[in-house]
């Protein structure tokens, strides 16, 4: 019996055997997308606009449903536009450590040479390696802006995926139908496309949401740090660090992005744990 | 046979996860003591279900739906859960495929035998371990004072399975239940488990499930052949192999005959 | 040479490989992702000021000379000074150290207390209604960020109640709140592992072998089942300590606890690059330190990694 079990935030599994977490997820997550892709064109408000005759107006007041901010800016508005900053790096940085990642995996299965051994040894050892502190360093010098947050995320987590596309590669090609393939001199472009990567996809396909997830939560404790979003850009993080001097008298204005980033990263978790019923 | 001479008896068993879906039907036989039954079938074929409903280990969801198992007179849908936790072990005792993972990878060879010793015997914790010395030294296992602490990895597939046996044995049980013992084991391993569980019977009965109808004809008194949980055939060993009345039974006989090239070998090929 | 050694030379080895990519890593980084000189002389220097700085922190010789120079003073353990208040930097983070391995500490324990008693409750409990609604909670749970939990504490345990002080490093009650959040990082996804570790035992072969020697429900769960799960716990932890790290990171700077991770943000948008790089050194082996004694302890409790190894007793079968 294996003493370590590889658990994903897994959603209380129902004695029916209906997978109603890939359905609630994905639903979940559609309403996300769509949100994030129109979203300031549904919001009432500019999300910079500022209005000092209404500040702190709390939600649910008529023609601010979420309330407004300290500079009276409209809270509907900032959220939407929060939400497309923490979407849109949180997926880049996951495309970009999937896409790195697989590469590398694949070459740490099939290399004898150094680099496949080189890339064997930094994916171990980044199993113990706090990326975030890296992270933190990286973006800090490098500046604050979308492509330095997505980028450098997606740079320094390339390990989770190379981690699982080297061992479920090292099996694919242990199997008998690649050894086949290539005895019968397949290029190598169709062995991957034909062979390897299909198998790839299942295991890639249940770790990409809880990756996604996890970039979620990196990049908004980064803008909530102050690192990586331009100052008084309306992102989650940055909603959650102002929130912080009102707390007392606006508790809305830290309730609101809160319940935003919980909401988006269980939908992601949920869409994950569905996938992993369905494919693992 | 009567029903009160035989050790176990089993009348129209019905196991299943629901009355609309049974996995063993109907299904009848006894063992007497001192005699091996061999069940044999292919995998799937409620063989293995069959042995633990006489155990009691039925994996939950599964259970017994109709009829009735009676071991030494008791009849065990009767018995209280704690009766029938008191007979495991003790008057029925389970020997399992996998010697591997049925040992508890962090616990000693011999904590176990001695857990059993002390809950079923009484046993002080110091008598139970000598005995449980001896019982490994009964089932040949070398250097038995060392081998009580020894860990499973650290031991070969036979000597597990024989420490199994050791384990099963332990408090005399009545009936000792085999599930596929040998199908883990090398070939020349095989045989001499075998012939250890027959040189273990004295008063006991022995149930033999296998789908290996060469061990049954070298072990068994009578033979029980099962298809998609049915009984197909039982009765005498040598007869139903020499003469088997069933199709299906027919055809697995001849599937062997066809890898061995000859006949199915007779009981007397497996010496103690 | 005795295995002892070599295994010795071979934790060396990676402890080293690990300092050398790091250092490495962080150095050309530094370098290659923009002009040090200009980064430090600011928004409006002058292109005598830079050139100054240039000369002053020798980034005006060649990169491999520079690669060079920096190994050296590494290897005398030699960070520079802090560009903040000029205070050696190793010294710097090591001040900051203890009040990071206190939260770290107390935050671990905090989430094995909750996480292993409800892992094994959960893992033993079949099914009933009281089971689903904490697994509820659990996966709930796990959605809240860190930080997110330590706000929503901050706001109901400091403001809205007053129980508990927001800030700060003084007494034993400024400690609740930070090791709470911190602790949150980690209970959730330990407490699943748990279960599935005990669940897992439950369901095992050598399970159905102590039923079959007539063990209870009780007797299976706390001697059969439960030695084999909880030696996972072990690995585990080592596995979620690297979140610990980052959960000190951020709880740090929220509660103004003075340690490394505080510190490190400090440092980052000070761009104060000596101390940044004492802390990401620190940080790292700290790690790979406690990631070896984890190893330790579970080379001492787990039978099949111990020294015997699989050896067939006696000759024969």
């Amino acid at each position: 019996m294996s003493a370590i079990a590889e658990v994903s935030p897994a959603s209380p599994e129902s004695l029916r055997s209906s997978n109603w977490e890939l359905w609630a997820g994905g639903v979940l997550l559609t309403c996300i997308v769509v949100l994030a892709v129109f979203g300031p064109a549904i919001a009432v408000h500019d999300a910079r606009f500022v209005d000092l005759d209404h500040r702190f107006v709390p939600p649910f007041s008529p023609g601010f449903a979420l309330g407004t901010d300290q500079l009276g800016r409209d809270l509907v508005a900032r959220i939407l536009r929060g939400l497309r900053w923490s979407f849109a790096t949180a997926l880049c940085a996951t495309l970009l450590a999937s896409v790195i990642g697989t590469a590398l995996g694949l070459l740490a299965a099939r290399s004898r040479s150094l680099l496949g051994k080189t890339i064997r040894q930094m994916t171990a050892l980044a199993q113990s390696f706090p990326v975030f502190v890296l992270a933190i360093s990286l973006v800090a010098v490098v500046g604050n802006g979308f492509l330095a947050v997505a980028s450098i995320l997606g740079l320094v987590t390339w390990p989770v995926f190379c981690r699982i596309v080297q061992a479920e590669a090292q099996s694919l090609f242990a199997r008998e139908y690649v050894i086949a393939a290539e005895m019968l001199r397949m290029s190598a472009l169709r062995l991957y496309v034909r062979h390897i990567l299909p198998g790839l996809v299942a295991s890639l396909s249940v770790v990409v949401p809880f990756h996604f997830a996890d970039m979620l939560i990196a990049e908004s404790a980064l803008s909530f740090l102050g690192i990586g979003a331009p100052l008084g850009a309306a992102t989650w993080g940055n909603m959650l660090q102002e929130s912080r001097s009102y707390l007392l008298t606006a508790p809305w204005l830290m309730l609101v992005p809160a319940a935003a980033v919980v909401s988006l990263v269980i939908s992601a978790n949920l869409l994950g744990d569905g996938l992993r019923r369905r494919l693992a | 046979m009567t029903m009160s001479a035989s050790l176990v008896a089993v009348e129209n068993l019905s196991i299943g996860r629901s009355p609309s879906q049974p996995i063993v039907h109907d299904l009848s036989f006894a063992v007497r003591a001192g005699e091996v039954l061999g069940i044999i079938g292919e995998s799937g074929s409620g063989k293995t279900l069959t042995a633990y409903s006489i155990a009691g280990l039925l994996p939950a969801g599964l259970k017994t739906l109709s009829g009735r198992i009676q071991v030494e007179g008791r009849v065990l849908g009767e018995l209280h859960a704690d009766e029938r936790r008191a007979l495991a072990g003790n008057r029925i005792g389970m020997i399992f495929q996998d010697p591997l993972s049925s040992f508890n990878p962090v616990r000693t060879i011999g904590s176990l035998l001695i857990e059993s010793g002390m809950r079923h015997r009484g046993l002080s914790r110091g008598a139970a371990r000598h005995q449980a010395i001896a019982a490994l030294a009964a089932v040949r296992l070398p250097d038995a004072a060392t081998t009580i602490d020894a860990y499973p990895h650290q031991l070969s597939g036979g000597q597990r399975q024989r420490a199994m046996i050791a384990l099963a044995r332990f408090n005399d049980p009545a009936l000792l239940i085999a599930d596929e013992p040998t199908t883990a084991l090398d070939a020349t391993v095989q045989l001499q488990i075998l012939a250890l569980l027959k040189g273990s019977l004295a008063s006991s009965a022995l149930i033999l499930i296998s789908h290996d109808l060469r061990v049954a004809a070298s072990m068994c008194d009578r033979i029980l052949v099962m298809h998609r949980g049915r009984c197909v055939e039982q009765g005498d060993a040598q007869q139903i192999l020499q003469t088997p009345q069933h199709a299906y039974t027919q055809r697995l006989i001849a599937a062997v005959e066809t890898l061995t090239e000859g006949s199915v070998p007779a009981r007397e090929a497996v010496e103690a | 040479m005795s295995r002892m050694a070599l295994a010795g030379l071979r934790w060396l080895r990676e402890l080293f490989l690990l300092i050398l990519g790091t250092t490495t890593a962080l150095f050309f980084l530094l370098r290659l992702t923009g002009d040090p000189a200009v980064v430090l002389g600011g928004a409006d220097a002058t292109e005598a000021q830079i050139q100054a700085i240039r000369a002053e922190y020798g980034l005006d010789r060649g990169l491999a000379v520079q690669y060079a120079s920096y190994i050296v003073s590494l290897a005398r353990l030699d960070f520079g000074r802090s560009l903040a208040d000029g205070t050696p930097a190793l010294a710097k983070a090591l001040t900051a150290f203890p009040a990071s391995l206190l939260l770290a500490g107390l935050a671990m324990l905090a989430a094995l207390i909750c996480a292993i008693p409800l892992g094994v409750w959960l893992g033993a409990r079949r099914a009933g209604v009281a089971r689903t609604m904490v697994r509820w909670l659990v996966f709930i749970l796990q959605g809240f960020p860190g930080f997110v939990v330590a706000l929503l504490l901050v706001q109901l345990f400091a403001i809205e109640l007053t129980w508990l002080p927001a800030l700060g490093y003084a007494g034993p009650a400024t400690w609740i709140l930070p090791t709470v959040s911190v602790a949150s990082f980690l209970a959730p996804k330990l407490t699943r592992m748990i279960e599935a570790n005990v669940s897992g035992a439950l369901d095992s072969p050598y399970v159905r072998t102590a039923r079959a020697i007539g063990a209870s429900d009780r007797e299976v769960l706390w001697h059969h089942a439960l030695p084999n799960a909880l030696l996972g716990v072990a690995s585990l932890v080592g596995a979620q300590f690297v979140f610990i790290v980052t959960g000190l990171v951020i709880i740090e700077t929220l509660f103004a606890w003075p340690g490394i991770g505080w510190l490190l943000v400090q440092s980052t948008t000070n761009l104060d690059f000596p101390v940044v790089q004492a802390i990401t050194l620190v940080t790292v082996t700290t790690v790979f330190l406690v990631n070896t004694l984890i190893e330790f302890a579970q080379y001492r409790l787990d039978p099949r990694l111990r020294r015997h190894g699989p050896v067939a007793i006696g000759s024969h079968a």
